[in-house]
């Protein structure tokens, strides 16, 4: 890579910070676990694993397939893309093979759900560390 | 009578599963879909009578529901009404109705068991062939997922059994159905490219999907196998001389894919051998034949919401006569009913999370995959023709 490319692509992701950006895995305080392998993380929130390890249900929250959060978690945390997603999720729900995630229209209501609802698991962005009260971060190795 | 077997197998399910519920780790999940398509061609009719017209003889609708009665067992159902031409009628069905228990315990392992009426593990777009959305074009690639046959490749009353398991970076995907497939009179289109008097009765068959996946989904490569007993008994009028025999059909399919963010490549090859030489009578000596086809797609997303598809896609009845010309010598068909190679090129617009619209273009050599309740005048097929689709699709 060129100096010249290499300068342009550093200032294309200052001026972007969200898609750089990596997420904050949380859970319901209840959640048995507090660290999740990659591979674990992808299982979940591609409605694969539907288990904790104490057998109770996982619930997947997530925000819409445009929401910048969204994209970027799914970028940079699961390494995939929304459309692959999306595609994994309506090909279990529309054979009966699974369940769909739930939507939340707000991180702020993601917040809120993840903290009331057994189970739950969802992400934050980096910068709301501080806010995240009442929540479990599961640590992602 | 057939529902009521499938109604109170699900009343029974769902009694007993409320009892095991346990009290707020239960969940409801309910949704469908309503697709509209419309299709016109400059000759050969295609879901309805395009040639002659727009036909709009095209129309897919369903609800499903799911519940979640434990963190292991759930209940999914969908009903499902498909008006396709003469190939479908648009009577309303169960799609799939099971019971799906999960057995493993470990978030990075999923492994279990469905039963019921359950979709058939096949290829890559088997499963949710129907869904608008779960498609990468309007008309998928008829070499492979057929119109002509497809109550034998929707669903099965039976059980598959499942897995996911990690394999160092990657992942294994497994599936095993035993069950006895829908079959209908269109299993005889498939067998006989007609309908005989006589009826078709399924028998038990075997279905086995395997795939090696990018733990990330960016690749796959999945292999299907499996087989398909059939009976037949011959009606009234005894055509051809069959007699009372067995049937099979063996598939092989192996397939891959590979995803980037704006690009998708997809591929698959598939060999189907119809094996119908018990039957005697006509078939005494050509009873066995085995169909080759395949596919190479590409989608690009281009802009938010948009899409582009190119496929080829191409498709042989009977691999030892690709060209058709035995089969012409032999029963006056043209040779070009023999098979089909279809370059199409597709449009599609996510106008919202619920809406989306597709327009699609095939230019087509050959007929091999047509539909013969669509086409039932064989002197007006005309081996050079174009196919021209939209679709309007909904989700709730």
């Amino acid at each position: 890579m060129t100096r010249n490319l290499r300068k342009h692509l550093a200032i294309m992701l200052l001026a972007l910070p969200q898609v750089s950006q990596a997420g904050i895995v949380i859970a319901h305080p209840g959640v048995a676990i507090s660290s999740i392998s990659s591979q674990g993380l992808r299982s979940v929130f591609s409605m694969r694993s539907s288990r904790w390890p104490d057998q109770k249900p996982i619930r997947v929250f997530v925000l819409t397939d445009k929401h910048p959060l969204h994209r970027s978690f799914v970028k940079s945390n699961l390494g995939m893309f929304p459309y692959q997603l999306r595609m994994i999720w309506d090909r279990s729900v529309f054979s009966g093979a699974g369940f769909p995630p739930i939507l939340v229209s707000s991180p702020q209501e993601m917040l809120l759900r993840v903290q009331s609802s057994e189970g739950a698991v969802g992400y934050m962005d980096d910068n709301s560390l501080p806010l995240l009260k009442g929540v479990k971060i599961i640590e992602v190795q | 009578m057939k529902y009521s077997r499938w109604l109170s197998l699900w009343g029974f399910l769902f009694i007993s599963c409320n009892a095991l519920a346990q009290e707020g780790l239960s969940d409801w999940y309910w949704g469908g879909f309503l697709t509209q398509g419309l299709s016109l061609s400059d000759s050969n009719n295609f879901a309805g009578k395009s040639s002659e017209k727009v036909s709009s003889d095209f129309r897919e609708f369903a609800v499903n529901a799911t519940w979640r009665a434990t963190s292991q067992l759930h209940l999914a159902g969908q009903v499902m009404s498909r008006k396709f031409g003469a190939v479908d009628d648009g009577e309303l069905q169960f799609d799939y109705l099971l019971a799906d228990f999960g057995l493993s315990s470990d978030v990075s392992r999923e492994y279990g068991v469905r039963i019921g009426r359950v979709k058939l593990p096949y290829g890559f777009y088997n499963e949710t062939r129907d869904v608008a959305f779960t498609r990468p074009s309007i008309a998928l690639p008829q070499s492979i997922y057929f119109n002509t046959t497809r109550e034998l490749q929707l669903s099965a009353d039976g059980m598959v059994l499942y897995g996911n398991f990690p394999v160092a970076d990657m992942r294994l995907d497994i599936d095993v159905l035993i069950g006895r497939p829908r079959g209908s009179v269109n299993t005889e289109y498939a067998y006989f490219r007609t309908d005989f008097s006589g009826k078709f009765e399924d028998d038990l068959g075997i279905l086995s999907r395997v795939s090696l996946v990018d733990s990330a989904d960016a690749w796959l490569v999945g292999i299907t196998l499996g087989q398909f007993d059939l009976v037949y008994h011959p009606g009234v009028l005894g055509e051809l001389g069959l007699e009372e025999g067995g049937g099979s059909i063996d598939v092989a399919i192996l397939g891959g894919q590979y995803n980037t963010e704006s690009l998708s490549f997809t591929a698959e090859y598939m060999l189907l051998r119809v094996d119908r030489s018990d039957l005697g009578g006509a078939f005494e000596r050509n009873g066995k034949s085995t169909s080759k086809s395949y596919y190479l797609q590409t989608e690009y997303r281009f802009a938010k919401n948009w899409d582009l598809m190119l496929r080829y896609d191409v498709f042989f009845l009977n691999k030892n006569d690709r060209n058709g010309f035995k089969a012409e010598q032999r029963s006056g068909r043209p040779a070009y009913a023999q098979w089909a190679k279809d370059y199409s090129l597709g449009i599609g617009w996510q106008a919202s999370s619920n809406m989306s619209f597709r327009a699609e273009w095939h230019s087509i050599k050959g007929t091999g995959w047509l539909a013969i309740q669509d086409n039932l005048d064989a002197s007006k097929l005309e081996k050079d023709w174009n196919l021209y689709l939209l679709q309007a699709a909904y989700r709730f």
